[in-house]
C-alpha cells in the first residue's frame, strides 16, 4: 500500500536526461512540453501532437466482420502487443484535459469504452510544470495554472539547477530528499505564481453564457472562421467521433475524429440540419466547451492550452470570442 | 488509478447479429423489419438501438414493437441513406446488427392513470406504436385512462401499419383518428394537417390528458403549439426528438443540446424540458 502522504524527491538535471534517455522506447512527449522543455531533454524521444493520440487515436477499429460460407461474423479487434508508450510527458493543461475532461466522457461508469479504457490504465502521465506561460495560452481562465496537477500522477518541476518531482517510483529512479527549506520554498514559489495570474472566469460564467445563446454577437463572432476543423483535431478534450464501416465483405467498424464544425455533423437524414450554418457551429464549439460541458460535469471542456489559437489558419481566437461574451454578459445588453 | 478493462468487460460498440424474420412493406419507402429479438435484450417503449449492416453501416432507429412481445423486435424504416437503402434491399434470413437498447424511452410510471393522447405524423408513428402496444396489451391496459389516437401522413399511401389500424379501431376501448393531408376519391376519413384536425377534435380535457407527439420537426412545433392553446400543461406533453446518433451511448458529441445528450438524456422528453433547451434540433 501506498503511504499517506505523497513521495517527493530532488533530482539533478543529468539524471533526469539520462532516466529519459534509458527509458526512450516507452516514453513519448507532447509537442507542447516538447517546446517549453527542450533544453533538458534528450535527443530521440518521440513526440505526439496531443495525448489523444495515443489514447484516442484519429482512427481505430471497434470490430472486425466478415461474410463466410453465406453468413456474416463479428469479431473482436485481437490485441496487439502494446507497443505504445507507457510514459506521457505532458504539460499540465494537457494533463487536464485526460484527466477532467476525456476520462469523463470515455470512463464513464454506464458505459466505457474498452480501448480507451486499456490505453489510459496502461499510460503513466508525468506533467511537467511549465513556468513560462506561452502568450497564446490562457489556463488560469479555466480554473488551471501551470503548476496543476492531479495528485495521481508523476509531477516534475525544474527547480534551481535540479528537479523537483512528486509521485514517481519508476520513471527517474532514486532522489535526494527534499529539505524543510527546499520545500517551503517550492511551496511560496507556488504560491507567488497562483497569486500572479489574471482572475479565472466567474462561478457563474457557464449559466449565464447559456442565457446568450441567441445573442446576435454568435454570428459576429463566427463570422471569420472558415469550419476547417483543424482547432477540433489539436484540441486535447476535443472528443466527438464518428463510427463508420470500412470495407465491403470484410472490414471493420472504425471510431474516427469527427467535428462539431462540419455541416454533415448534424445533418439529419431527412436533410434537416439543425446547426446549418457556421454561426450554429462555431457556437456549439465555444458553448460546449464553456456552457454545457461545464453544466453537466462541473468543469470546464476548455483548459487554456491555446493550441487552437495557435495552428488557425484564419486566427480565429476562442480565448477572444469567450472574453467577448463575458462583456455581452457583464454590459447586460438586451438579447432580445 | 484508472481501473484496467478486464477481458471480459463488454465492447460497448459491439452488435449482436440476428436474423431477419419478416420484412412487412409498409409503403412505397417504408418497411417494417421484425428481427429475432435477442435473449438479453430488455427495453421500454420509446427507447431506440444501432441497426448495423454490415459492409454499409450503422444507423440508430427507434424500435416500434412493443416490449410485451417476447419474441421480435420490430424497426419501421424508411429508405433515405445508404444504411436504410442497404436495409431496404435485405431479405428475410439475412442478418443484421443490433446494439442497444438506448435512451430514456417514455415516462410509463408518470403515465399511469391518465387519458392518453397520442399523435403521429407519417413515420412518427413507429415510437408510439411501442408505447401504444404495451398500452393495450392485456397485462397493462388497467393502468391506464381512455386512449385516442390522431394519426396523420401525406396521403393515404404513406399512412404506416395500416394493417394495425385497422385493428385498433376495432377495439371498443380506444378513439382512433386518421388524416391525410391530400386526400384522393376513394379516402373516406379526415382531410387536413394534424394540429388543424386535432384543434377540432370532439371533446379533449387537457386537465385528464397527456399527449404524447411524434412526426416530423414542423409538424410537432404546430402540434405543441395547438395543445397548448388547448390548455395541456407543457408537462403533460411528452415528445421525442430526432437529432443524427452515432454512438447512442452520450459520448460521439453529435446529438448534443445544451447539456443534454439526445441519445442518453432523450430522445423522450417533455415540453417543459424543451423549454429550457437552446432551440437547436
Amino acid at each position: 500500500m501506498r503511504g499517506l502522504t505523497m513521495r517527493v524527491k530532488m533530482i539533478s538535471q543529468e539524471q533526469f536526461r539520462k532516466r529519459l534517455a534509458e527509458k526512450e522506447n516507452h516514453l513519448a512527449i507532447t509537442e507542447k512540453a516538447q517546446d517549453v522543455h527542450r533544453q533538458f531533454l534528450p535527443p530521440g524521444i518521440k513526440v505526439v501532437k496531443t495525448p489523444k493520440e495515443i489514447l484516442f487515436p484519429s482512427w481505430k477499429e471497434m470490430y472486425r466482420f466478415f461474410f463466410k460460407e453465406r453468413s456474416w461474423e463479428i469479431q473482436e479487434v485481437e490485441e496487439k502487443a502494446f507497443s505504445d508508450p507507457t510514459f506521457l510527458l505532458l504539460l499540465p493543461c494537457e494533463a487536464r484535459a485526460v484527466v477532467e475532461v476525456l476520462d469523463t466522457n470515455f470512463l464513464r461508469e454506464d458505459y466505457r469504452d474498452t480501448d480507451y479504457a486499456r490505453r489510459r490504465a496502461r499510460l503513466n502521465l508525468v506533467i511537467l510544470g511549465c513556468p513560462a506561460q506561452h502568450p497564446t495560452c490562457f489556463c488560469h481562465l479555466v480554473g488551471g495554472s501551470p503548476v496543476w496537477r492531479d495528485g495521481k500522477s508523476a509531477f516534475v518541476l525544474p527547480w534551481k539547477e535540479q528537479f523537483y518531482v512528486e509521485n514517481d517510483e519508476v520513471l527517474f529512479g532514486e532522489g535526494d530528499p527534499v529539505n524543510t527549506q527546499e520545500k517551503r520554498e517550492i511551496e511560496s514559489w507556488e504560491k507567488a505564481l497562483q497569486e500572479k495570474l489574471p482572475p479565472p472566469l466567474s462561478p457563474d460564467f457557464p449559466e449565464k453564457l447559456y442565457a446568450h445563446f441567441e445573442d446576435p454577437e454568435w454570428q459576429d463572432i463566427a463570422f471569420r472562421c472558415i469550419n476547417c476543423g483543424a482547432c477540433t483535431f489539436l484540441c486535447p478534450t476535443c472528443y466527438c467521433f464518428d463510427l463508420t464501416v470500412d470495407g465491403k465483405l470484410r472490414g471493420s467498424m472504425l471510431r474516427t475524429w469527427d467535428s462539431c464544425m462540419f455541416p454533415k455533423f448534424t445533418l439529419h437524414a431527412s436533410s434537416h440540419n439543425p446547426r446549418p450554418t457556421g454561426k450554429e457551429r462555431v457556437r456549439q464549439r465555444v458553448m460546449h466547451k464553456f456552457s454545457y460541458f461545464p453544466i453537466r460535469e462541473k468543469r470546464y471542456g476548455c483548459v487554456g492550452c491555446g493550441i487552437c489559437r495557435e495552428i488557425c489558419p484564419v486566427n480565429w481566437d476562442i480565448k477572444e470570442a469567450v472574453e467577448r461574451m463575458v462583456k455581452r454578459i457583464d454590459s447586460r445588453c438586451d438579447i432580445n | 488509478m484508472i481501473p484496467a478493462a478486464t477481458s471480459t468487460e463488454r465492447n460497448i460498440y459491439l452488435p449482436e447479429l440476428v436474423s431477419i424474420e419478416e420484412i412487412l412493406e409498409e409503403t412505397r419507402d417504408i418497411k417494417t423489419f421484425r428481427l429475432k429479438r435477442p435473449g438479453n435484450f430488455h427495453y421500454r417503449p420509446g427507447q431506440f438501438a444501432e441497426v448495423f449492416v454490415p459492409g454499409r453501416g450503422e444507423a440508430p432507429f427507434s424500435i416500434t414493437s412493443s416490449p410485451t412481445e417476447e419474441l421480435y423486435l420490430e424497426f419501421s424504416i424508411k429508405k433515405t441513406g445508404t444504411v436504410t437503402e442497404a436495409l431496404h434491399r435485405l431479405n428475410p434470413g439475412e442478418m443484421v446488427g443490433v446494439r442497444g437498447p438506448y435512451g430514456n424511452g417514455f415516462p410509463i410510471e408518470s403515465l399511469q392513470g391518465w387519458n392518453l393522447l397520442f399523435i403521429g405524423g407519417g413515420i412518427g408513428l413507429a415510437p408510439l406504436r411501442s408505447l401504444i402496444n404495451y398500452v393495450l396489451s392485456p397485462l397493462y391496459r388497467k393502468d391506464f385512462g381512455a386512449v385516442s389516437i390522431l394519426y396523420g401522413a401525406r396521403t393515404p399511401q404513406d399512412l404506416v401499419f395500416r394493417w394495425e389500424l385497422q385493428k385498433w379501431g376495432e377495439r371498443t376501448d380506444l378513439f382512433l383518428l386518421t388524416t391525410v393531408d391530400r386526400g384522393e376519391p376513394s379516402w373516406e376519413g379526415r382531410v387536413g394537417l394534424v394540429p388543424e384536425v386535432l384543434k377540432g377534435m370532439p371533446v379533449l380535457n387537457a386537465q385528464t390528458l397527456k399527449a404524447i407527439v411524434c412526426g416530423p420537426p414542423i409538424m410537432i412545433k404546430f402540434t405543441i403549439k395547438a395543445l397548448l392553446e388547448m390548455g395541456f400543461q407543457p408537462s403533460n406533453i411528452i415528445t421525442t426528438l430526432e437529432m443524427r446518433m452515432k454512438c447512442g451511448l452520450g459520448k460521439c458529441g453529435r446529438c448534443n443540446i445544451g447539456p443534454y445528450y439526445v441519445c442518453k438524456d432523450g430522445p423522450v422528453f417533455t415540453y417543459e424540458e424543451l423549454q429550457t433547451m437552446p432551440e437547436e434540433y
